[in-house]
């Protein structure tokens, strides 16, 4: 029952979306106006505290939002946004202290827990970064692809072997063995010391998508390269020339592809 | 078959047929009043014109009358002189007055609204030669007299229609109230010398299956206006949290004691000029700048047992809160918590009373509620504001507060719980059908039912029980029996019902699961309980509890579930656990509503064998497509036994470029809802992917109004296309304002755009807006795009970014709002790693991009300024450029805009740069510029200066030479397609002064884009809302045959006639057949083939080479005589058949007769021309 706190206070940064097609500048000036009659209205000290943030003027957002907290010590929403205007100027620990304090009011909110990932991961504190990320997900009715690519990302980082593939599985069974994600797991299994996998992996994406044979042939002997398996990276060349006989005309003759191949004639001309 | 049936109705008739009569043709009841003196009945009754339209007479109430007597029982057609309309000798001849007394007779007739009156009102008269209309002392129809006041003196403006009856358009939206109602016209004469005058009429509507409990034009509310702009919270700091539930003389709420509201009011209340609101109560104007909410209140009285099943109308100008017994539960145009200076967020529908979505299930309790609204501007300077309102209910045999209620909880002397089958061997099959009260069920001898509770009903919340969350208050409590022996209690009891029904809707909340019965039979399970009733004992737990905060909603469907008369209700409530410490239930039994189909059919997800239709209904339900070649010829159906509200059905094993017929249904047990096939409900596969066909596509961007000026868009688009078919329907994001709601798509799109939405498959990037409520769920819900590369390119793993093949178009629809992938680098497997890798793979010739925030804006937005913008000319500006893009198209910026052909403007791959305007380089590419063409790119003309098309200046099209690599990108802003804001310098000019310097078109004017590939052409026009060209451009594709003898290293002559390779082959040729200027290949010449009936030259081609080379095969008996040519490229022969591209390839088969070839012998060769 919020009606009955001293100070009713569920402010939405939203509620000027359609004023959000004017100029920011005008936008602040209408802002103002509205603060000159009326100084104590919450919606519209946060909606200005935005709007200066957009304006990267930050001191003037973290005046608004001190201000708010001061007439609306309830709200949460002040928090969470001073949280990610911190984060853009990387004082990470006062935004991790100001995401505390809105998660004492909603604890729930996946928002909130991707940015304290990111912001975990910006100071290395890995067990956090990879617990948010997990969060995030598991309270998402549908998460989006990018929720788990965070968690990969913090895996690969800071996980074990074990939790990353876990990770990549995950993410898999929620979006399908997309190429970019297969492309992706290929990278942190040669990273991790699994480039017999990674080359497995590889073969996955060019079954699936065989216009991609040519870059993902590219890709391996490029991984090969790195590991200094010269032999491996040449057979991938050759691979990857004979892919580009049945590249689709149309393919061969963009620019960027041309130019990809004739980098691969000139790497293959050499001892 | 009934329900059926009705669909098949509005689909075919017209709505009046649908309704019911209310007044007919040739009514009888009628009183009058002749005037065949010429006298003004005001001569001898003042207040007559303010009285006879709403006279007290015959049981109803209106004002008291004491003019003229008017004569009754007059049957209808009335007429003096002759009308042809009416047929001769039918209804009350009046007496024909003098010439020059012939002026104004009046009638009026009593009409009986039922139980719950009528709405959607429809009157047809046939009127000689003018009338004014009332209802119930309103004006609610005018016909051929024209002013403010219709009295004695008024005259038509012309000669009525004496011929036939016409539909007169109603002031408003009137009803027709429960019960008794007044109907009055009065009728006028075009000249007092007129011979004729003549009035029938006739009256429809749909009855109304609810109580109303507030009606319009209610009386008792009290209001509060502020018009000095003081906020009430300023004196009164709780005012906020109090005002909407005051403790008033019957309502018990809470203690309010800011500024007082002004009592006995009526609705509508209102200042200004709403535009359908009149007499109510009127405000004064507010002080300039504070036009601010007001506030309202009425009691209003819930009888006995309250209501449930509530349906709310509204015309609210601009936007309100309306809040009952303290709780919200409704907001129209308003976000968050109402505050005095809460906006709305449109301007609001001042013409219509809309149906208001109810916040969870509201019910009115027994005796007096309180109902409160709080009425918001969009704009502190509006000039007007108002309100009026209608709160009703369904019909319920069981409702919310419902009493009398027996129960069954049983206790034994020490407080535990029991099991009643233990005194009763047979309780477990006879309790829930018992007789009981006036039913007669079977024999009942085990322990008694007793009381007469109401509903909700749950433990008394004593110390150790807890309460059930969800339930209405106030509850009756009962006493919970000691913990580890709460485990059922039993509850029944009687309803009458008018009729026998067979579709009943229950909404229940019971904590922790319960057992329904009707009459005896078993007719629901709640919660997690065995769905067999024989296993309903007073030991059965519930596995784990149903939701206890909201409702489950139920739809029971059987022969006379419920019969007329006398009927039996019973429950069992279960716990998860004895130990549990709460337990409680409120239920809703109703009629159920018919099914119906409530959005769509609408297309999404679309590709060469495959389709997706989507519906939304009313009830849970199969969902079924049945489709064809013809709307009467549907041979195919897909059925999914899928019982949801949100149908989806994906068609595959369709043929590709084929138009199919189609019509969808939803069943369930109760009955069906189709919408039949008919010649504008189809859909079309999208061709084999790299084959040239022509393709229309029309883009709309920041379309998510609901204005008449989105509508004229639209409208210019259909009158502008015809009959032609939309092949690809874009929209650029912010489809749907404010906030991207569900119901926000419903009026945005799905009632915006419903000729558009049955037959061309909707394709959508994410806009701002969409993402303003849960992060774009209801957009992502609402659509279904490919996420699998379903529809061509590479899949993609998400609705926020993905691509999909039309033909040779390759198109990407990129997410440049969402954080996460707006912002996205290299290397994590997201939006950029796919973008880059769909890039790679495509091998159509257009590629044409979408994302909302537009890379080059100077619009509402300017792209200098803020990240959205800037972050898309990092990575995904470049990489599309890298790849060839033709054409960005952006919204968001509410105006129109168009670049030159240009490459390079942008970050190239960095974090750093943020590639502002101030960056543009004018020079050309080849000058180290930006530019790849500085002209306006069109064949027909160009805008000048004043921002008008004309048809002089046409600089010609945009020319992408593939063997350079396809330099040039043409971005354009179509944001205007909702409305036109401003420019990002706040100036409002037509055509914008400080432009972005990309852009050589910049238009403040709504419109829409059409977009039309040929080929190697992309044609690009801006329509305005009048379906004037506004903007126009080209790009054509060659140097085909360049970029193919360019891929042959070694190869210096490149001639199109040379032989390099020394083959006795042409390059030319080679290049058309798919061979190489390399070495020998002989093999790709053509085949004849003599085996079969016809002879038959076959080869493969390149199939692009048709773009750029003229391909003809000639045939001849003599090799000296006559070669007959068969064209092969555009417009090709009947004889010659062209096979699927398979990589760029396809097969060319010719057909020859072997009749051209008498004496057995053919000659065939193959020429080729460069264009």
């Amino acid at each position: 029952m919020n009606y009955l706190l001293p100070i009713v206070l569920c402010v939405n940064l939203f509620t000027h979306a359609l004023q959000a097609h004017e100029t920011l500048d005008k936008q602040i000036q209408k802002a103002n106006e509205t603060l000159k009659s009326n100084p104590s209205d919450t919606n519209e000290l946060l909606y200005r505290a935005r709007l200066h943030w957009e304006h990267k003027d930050y001191d003037k957002a973290f005046a608004d939002l001190d201000r708010l907290e001061k007439i609306a010590p309830l709200s949460s929403k002040l928090h969470l946004l001073k949280a990610r205007i911190l984060t853009d100027l990387d004082r990470y620990e006062e935004a991790s202290a100001s995401l505390g304090k809105f998660f004492v009011a909603e604890p729930q909110s996946i928002d909130a827990h991707l940015l304290r990932s990111k912001i975990s991961d910006y100071t290395g504190k890995g067990y956090q970064a990879i617990a948010d990320a997990r969060v995030a997900i598991k309270l998402a009715k549908k998460p989006p692809l990018s929720s788990y690519l965070q968690l990969i990302a913090m895996e690969r980082k800071y996980g074990s072997e074990d939790s990353t593939a876990e990770a990549f599985a995950l993410a898999k069974s929620a979006v399908g063995s997309i190429p970019s994600l297969l492309e992706t797991q290929a990278e942190w299994l040669a990273e991790s010391g699994n480039p017999e996998q990674a080359s497995i992996i590889y073969t996955k994406i060019r079954e699936k998508t065989p216009s991609l044979s040519f870059t993902i042939w590219l890709d391996e002997a490029y991984m090969w390269d790195k590991l200094a398996k010269k032999s491996y990276a040449y057979h991938a060349r050759l691979q990857a020339k004979e892919a580009w006989k049945s590249l689709s005309p149309k393919i061969q003759q963009r620019k960027a592809m041309t130019e990809k191949y004739k980098s691969l004639l000139l790497s293959l001309k050499k001892p | 078959m009934k329900l059926t049936l009705q669909i098949l109705l509005i689909a075919a008739l017209p709505a009046s047929l649908l309704a019911d009569i209310i007044v007919a043709k040739g009514s009888s009841g009628w009183s009058y009043l002749e005037t065949t003196n010429g006298d003004d009945p005001d001569g001898s009754d003042s207040d007559y014109d303010d009285t006879w339209y709403n006279p007290s007479v015959s049981g109803y109430t209106g004002v008291t009358y004491d003019g003229p007597a008017f004569t009754t029982s007059g049957t209808a057609p009335f007429h003096y002189g002759a009308i042809t309309g009416f047929p001769s000798g039918t209804g009350t001849p009046l007496a024909l007055p003098a010439s020059g007394d012939r002026k104004v007779t009046y009638f009026y007739k009593i009409i009986d609204g039922g139980a719950y009156g009528y709405n959607n009102l429809e009157l047809n008269a046939l009127v000689d030669d003018g009338a004014a209309f009332y209802l119930n002392g309103q004006l609610i129809a005018t016909d051929g007299v024209i002013g403010s006041t219709y009295t004695f003196s008024r005259e038509a403006s012309s000669a009525g229609d004496e011929t036939t009856y016409d539909g007169i358009p109603l002031i408003g939206s009137p009803i027709i109230q429960p019960g008794l109602n007044l109907l009055a016209v009065s009728v006028h004469q075009v000249s007092d010398t007129s011979s004729d005058l003549g009035l029938d009429i006739e009256l429809s509507g749909t009855a109304v299956s609810y109580n109303t409990i507030v009606s319009s034009g209610s009386s008792g509310w009290n209001y509060l206006q502020i018009t000095n702009g003081d906020d009430p919270m300023d004196n009164d700091t709780d005012f906020d949290t109090t005002w909407f539930n005051p403790t008033t003389s019957n309502y018990a709420g809470t203690n309010y004691d800011g500024p007082s509201f002004s009592a006995g009011t009526n609705t509508p209340i209102y200042y200004g000029s709403v535009e359908v609101l009149s007499g109510g109560t009127e405000l004064t104007d507010p002080d300039p700048d504070n036009g601010y909410a007001f506030y309202m209140y009425k009691e209003i009285d819930g009888g006995t047992e309250g209501y449930a099943s509530l349906n709310l109308s509204m015309l609210a100008d601009d936007g309100a809160f309306v809040y009952l017994n303290g709780e919200l539960i409704a907001r129209d145009g308003v976000l968050g918590d109402g505050t005095f200076t809460t906006l709305t967020e449109g301007s609001g529908d001042e013409e219509n009373y809309d149906d208001i979505p109810l916040i969870g299930n509201p019910s009115i309790r027994p005796g007096t509620n309180l109902l409160a609204v709080s009425v918001h501007q969009n704009d502190y300077d509006s000039s007007d504001m108002g309100i009026d309102l209608q709160l009703s209910a369904a019909p319920t045999l069981v409702t919310t507060y419902s009493g009398e209620w027996a129960m069954l909880n049983p206790i034994d002397a020490n407080g535990d719980g029991y099991d009643p089958a233990t005194a009763d061997a047979d309780f477990n099959t006879t309790w829930f059908d018992q007789s009981y009260a006036s039913y007669t069920g079977s024999a009942y001898d085990g322990p008694a039912f007793t009381g007469s509770l109401a509903t909700p009903i749950q433990y008394t919340q004593v110390s150790g029980t807890g309460a059930v969350d969800g339930l209405e208050s106030p509850y009756t409590g009962i006493t919970s029996p000691n913990s580890g022996t709460r485990n059922t209690a039993y509850f029944l009891k009687t309803f009458t019902s008018d009729e026998a029904l067979d579709a009943l809707k229950l909404t229940i909340l019971a904590d922790d699961g319960a057992y329904i019965y009707l009459n005896g039979n078993h007719v629901a399970t709640v919660g997690d309980l065995p769905d067999d009733a024989t296993l309903d004992t007073w030991g059965q737990l519930a596995g784990s509890g149903s939701d206890e905060d909201v409702p489950e909603e139920i739809f029971i469907f059987g022969s006379d579930i419920v019969t007329a008369g006398e009927n039996l209700i019973a429950v069992s409530l279960h716990n998860t656990s004895a130990t549990s410490s709460d337990l409680g239930f409120q239920m809703v039994l109703q009629r159920a509503d018919d099914l119906e189909i409530l959005r769509g059919p609408y297309l999404q997800k679309a590709g060469e064998s495959i389709m997706t239709v989507r519906w939304r209904t009313n009830q849970e339900g199969a969902s079924i497509v049945r489709y064809g070649d013809s709307p009467t010829n549907l041979t195919e159906t897909v059925t999914l036994d899928n019982n949801t509200t949100e149908h989806i059905v994906e068609i595959s094993g369709l043929e590709p470029a084929t138009k199919y017929y189609y019509e969808i249904e939803t069943a369930h047990a109760g009955g069906e809802v189709k919408i039949e096939a008919s010649t504008d409900q189809s859909f079309q596969t999208h061709p084999v992917a790299g084959t040239d066909v022509p393709t229309r596509i029309w883009v709309i961007g920041d379309s998510g109004t609901t204005r008449d000026e989105k509508i004229a868009v639209y409208d210019a688009y259909l009158n502008l296309t015809g009959p032609a078919h939309t092949d690809v329907w874009l929209m650029l994001g912010d489809n749907a304002y404010g906030s991207g709601t569900d119901q926000e798509f419903q009026e945005a799109v799905f009632d915006s755009y419903p000729e558009l939405l049955k037959d061309t498959v909707l394709w959508s990037c994410l806009g701002n807006h969409e993402t303003d409520t849960d992060d774009g769920q209801p957009y992502i819900d609402i659509h279904s795009f490919p996420t699998a590369g379903e529809s061509g390119g590479v899949a993609s793993g998400s609705e926020r970014y993905y691509s999909f093949d039309y033909g040779n178009i390759h198109f990407i629809s990129i997410d440049s709002e969402t954080a996460s992938n707006a912002q996205d680098l290299p290397g994590g497997g997201g939006m950029i790693d796919w973008l880059e890798l769909d890039l790679q793979s495509t091998d159509k010739d257009w590629i044409i991009a979408l994302f909302h925030h537009g890379p080059y804006t100077k619009g509402s937005h300017d792209s200098d300024l803020k990240d959205k913008h800037i972050n898309t000319r990092r990575y995904i500006t470049p990489l599309l450029e890298k790849y060839g893009c033709d054409l960005i198209l952006n919204g968001h910026s509410h105006v129109y805009e168009r670049s030159m052909l240009i490459n390079g403007h942008h970050s190239n791959f960095s974090t750093d740069d943020t590639s502002d305007s101030s960056t543009f380089n004018s020079a050309n590419v080849t000058a180290g510029g930006h530019v790849v063409d500085a002209g306006n790119g069109s064949d027909l003309g160009s805008v000048d200066a004043a921002g008008n098309f004309n048809s002089s200046g046409a600089d010609g099209a945009y020319e992408k030479p593939v063997n350079v690599g396809e330099q040039g990108t043409v971005y354009s802003t179509i944001g205007a397609s909702g409305h036109a804001t401003n420019w990002a310098d706040g100036s409002e000019d037509f055509v914008n002064l400080n432009p972005h310097p990309v852009h050589i078109v910049n238009l403040l004017l709504m419109g829409s884009s059409i977009v039309e590939v040929d080929g190697n052409t992309l044609n690009f026009q801006y329509i305005d809302q009048d379906g004037n060209v506004r903007d126009d451009f080209t790009i054509k594709k060659d140097g085909y045959y360049e970029a193919w003898i360019n891929n042959h290293n070694g190869v210096t002559d490149q001639a199109f006639a040379e032989d390099p390779d020394h083959d006795g082959i042409p390059s030319g040729i080679e290049y058309v057949l798919g061979g190489t200027a390399l070495g020998p290949d002989c093999v790709i010449l053509p085949k004849l083939d003599t085996t079969g009936s016809n002879l038959v030259f076959g080869f493969n081609r390149l199939v692009e080479s048709a773009e750029d080379t003229t391909q003809i095969f000639e045939y001849s008996t003599e090799l000296d005589g006559t070669w007959t040519p068969l064209n092969i490229t555009d417009p090709k022969s009947s004889s010659v058949i062209l096979g699927t591209s398979v990589g760029g390839i396809q097969s060319v088969t010719i057909n020859i007769s072997p009749s051209l070839a008498p004496d057995g012998r053919l000659f065939g060769r193959l020429r080729v021309i460069k264009d």
